[in-house]
């Protein structure tokens, strides 16, 4: 087991026997005091719990860099369509010229 | 002689499929954003019910709020999604979009594909009547019409190839990066781990004991969090006699309703694990489709284990369902909560 995981058992531990507690035999300030130690042990193990999404963050950043480079792919098709689309002009304009020369046939 | 008209442009079973595997994707990224979100709002809630009874309580309680995804971590998040959702979009626009091909509007990152001049073409605009009979017109237009199509088509087709090879090994990252982010709500093992890296094959995540934590870890003790200071309302209306029973009832429903909330939020979570394999897959085949159509020497894909005969179609369907399911859940913080004690 992990220095990890044995903290996240005591703090589990912890919380259980928090949990457990009768309040109906508290005074008033055992009450608060029990209200704060049940916060403070939550927001410890939430903070053990998020540590690995937080270690993953630059990771992502490489990923995400890695993925953005089919853009240039798409560029390229982008670019081509628009020489296609020259040509397309090109081929309408011999198509009139066609038809003036073949009207007159 | 005349050309008759070639049978170019996109595969209808191809375009079906990018346009699947887009809208999946888009779902996803969507439904997976939204999940950081609603589990931060439960944090926030089991937060504030704690802070609230103690101020009922006559305490003067620390208020700092104390979030639990820090703005450079969803930062990081929202840009993979994001990145997701526009090569997906750009898929659909050079490949998709258009099913003749006249007009192909990309995603904000390109713009449009400035096809549209050859669907204008029209029999009628030429006078060609004199020498040719309508079915050779026809046929003149289509030949010439199609001759920029021709150029474009091939190259197109194998750049996309390329773009869908060369883009799977990150595919496959992201899909690792926010499995592993998703996390276990329990230690899957006595000896489990928490793998931070994005080189998980996929086809073996299922297999890993994944260490309790992750989002479905955090959501389980925020809501576990909430549900107690519940449980110590109730006893303290116990202790109340005039506390009116309908007071107790209302906190004994929303024990209820925070119990559903969490297991749903868990399997809806689980569910989206599985979807993000199940993307990686389908992008796969994607891959293996067009580069059977259109053989180009590039290396060959990672091996991804297929659940079914079919994985865009499967992988669109559930992640449909799924975000379908998902907004209707992740609202449950969003009206007026006890734990706002509004």
């Amino acid at each position: 087991m992990t220095s990890k995981q044995e903290a996240m058992r005591i703090l589990q531990e912890a919380r259980e026997l928090l949990d457990q507690q009768d309040v109906s035999i508290l005074p008033n300030a055992a009450k608060l005091r029990l209200l704060e130690a049940q916060r403070c042990i939550y927001l410890e193990i939430q903070e053990q719990q998020v540590q690995s999404i937080t270690a993953r963050t630059e990771e992502y950043r490489m990923v995400t860099e890695g993925l953005k480079e089919s853009e240039s792919g798409f560029r390229a098709i982008h670019d081509w369509a628009k020489s296609a689309e020259q040509t397309g002009e090109a081929v309408n304009g011999l198509l009139r010229d066609l038809s003036l020369i073949l009207s007159l046939l | 002689m005349f050309l008759s008209g070639c049978a170019l442009g996109p595969d209808p079973i191809l375009v079906a499929q990018v346009n699947d595997i887009a809208r999946g994707i888009s779902d996803l990224a969507v439904t997976v954003d939204r999940k950081y979100d609603v589990t931060e709002k439960a944090h926030k809630a089991a937060l504030k019910n704690n802070i609230n009874l103690q101020f009922e309580l006559g305490g003067s309680p620390d208020v700092t709020r104390e979030d639990l995804f820090t703005l450079d971590d969803r930062a990081a998040r929202r840009a993979i999604l994001s990145a997701m959702q526009v090569y997906s979009a750009n898929l659909v626009a050079a490949y998709a979009a258009s099913e003749d091909s006249t007009e192909i509007s990309l995603s904000t990152t390109v713009n449009a594909l400035p096809f549209s001049s050859l669907s204008n073409l029209k029999i009628e605009d030429f006078d060609v009547s004199h020498s040719l009979d309508k079915s050779q017109s026809k046929k003149l237009i289509a030949s010439l019409s199609g001759f920029s199509k021709f150029l474009f088509y091939p190259k197109r087709d194998k750049k996309i190839v390329e773009i869908l090879i060369g883009a799977h090994p990150f595919i496959e990252q992201a899909a690792s990066l926010l499995y592993l982010d998703i996390g276990t709500p329990k230690d899957q093992s006595e000896n489990c781990d928490n793998p931070l890296r994005a080189d998980v094959q996929i086809d073996k995540i299922g297999g890993l004991r994944l260490c309790r934590g992750g989002v479905r870890g955090l959501m389980k003790a925020a809501v576990a969090s909430n549900q107690q200071t519940w449980k110590l309302r109730l006893q303290l209306a116990n202790l109340n006699k005039s506390t009116a029973a309908s007071t107790r009832n209302q906190i004994v429903d929303r024990l209820h309703d925070l119990e559903q909330f969490g297991r749903q939020q868990d399997h809806s979570m689980k569910m989206l694990q599985e979807a993000l394999v199940r993307m990686v897959s389908a992008h796969h085949q994607l891959a293996t489709a067009f580069s059977k159509t259109y053989p180009v020497s590039v290396p060959p894909l990672q091996t991804v284990a297929r659940s079914s005969p079919d994985p865009v179609s499967e992988f669109s369907a559930q992640v449909e369902s799924l975000s379908q399911t998902a907004k209707r859940m992740d609202a449950f913080f969003d009206t007026s909560t006890p734990e706002n004690n509004e």
